[in-house]
């Protein structure tokens, strides 16, 4: 493991824009872990309105039921770390928007719900940016199986989590679980910063 | 007979020639949505039926689940 002290990683990391795509339970907890460390921006989209059943996993409060996700993980960001730099879209992702809002950033977070999001924003990033690394999470759903997860690594593309589990009414996502792999894409995200670009 | 690597393994396959379609079919992948790469390059949902997989080559399959 590469060693560093904290203010030559949070000087380094400073530097660096990473793009988060969707904020719900692992974009809302990568980018807290992010910003907590020290990167410098981060570009986070989401369409969607908190729900109260998104607080068994997503980083938000109850006083933020009803509000748009990306500008209430703005607020709380601002309150763990105002030297991040954040820009804000309430926009749902496509093909056509993808490229272009993510110009940018150095690395992209993939954390979506979705399975065909999860598709479309792999299939856009491979086509359109093969250069750029993204960071997928996939398999996270239900409690316990520490020793499922992992990453697999695919020339740019870097897929988090245990690779099987699918969301479903009995296989519910959960704090734990996807703090794991949200957590996890955060620390592939310093890895690729801190060791390549 | 032909030899491929599927997501990291040999897998030895009963035809002469194989599309992406035909590997899918035969290995009765049934999630709906999935990445497909064929030695690196990623070939997409449209291209399945003409994109064809060669002895020797390097086939990932990733299954996309829901879950976020």
């Amino acid at each position: 493991m590469k060693r560093m002290t904290f203010e030559q990683i949070k000087e380094k990391l400073q530097k660096f824009t990473v793009g988060i795509a969707g904020c719900g339970g692992l974009g809302s907890n990568c980018a807290v872990a992010l910003s907590r460390v020290g990167v410098g921006k981060l570009v986070m989209v989401d369409f969607d309105v908190i729900e109260e059943s998104n607080l068994n996993r997503q980083y938000f409060f109850y006083d933020q039921i009803g509000e748009k996700k990306v500008f209430a993980l703005k607020s709380n960001i601002e309150r763990i770390n105002p030297q991040t730099s954040i820009e804000a879209h309430d926009t749902t992702l496509t093909e056509e928007n993808v490229p272009e809002i993510f110009a940018k950033c150095d690395v992209v977070v993939e954390a979506f719900d979705r399975a065909d999001m999860k598709k479309m924003i792999a299939e856009t990033v491979l086509d359109n940016m093969p250069e750029k690394p993204l960071v997928m999470g996939v398999g996270l759903a239900g409690f316990g199986d520490n020793n499922s997860f992992g990453v697999k690594k695919m020339g740019n593309l870097y897929i988090c989590g245990d690779g099987e589990t699918e969301t479903s009414d009995d296989l519910p996502p959960l704090a734990p679980r996807v703090g794991i792999v949200s957590n996890m894409e955060a620390n592939q995200v310093m890895e690729i910063l801190l060791n390549g670009l | 007979m032909m030899q491929i690597k599927l997501n990291n393994r040999d897998e030895k396959i009963n035809a002469n020639y194989l599309t992406v379609r035909d590997l899918l079919e035969k290995k009765k992948y049934t999630f709906p949505y999935f990445i497909v790469k064929i030695n690196g390059k990623l070939i997409k949902k449209e291209e399945y039926d003409k994109a064809v997989i060669n002895d020797g080559d390097d086939v990932k399959v990733l299954h996309m689940m829901a879950g976020g």
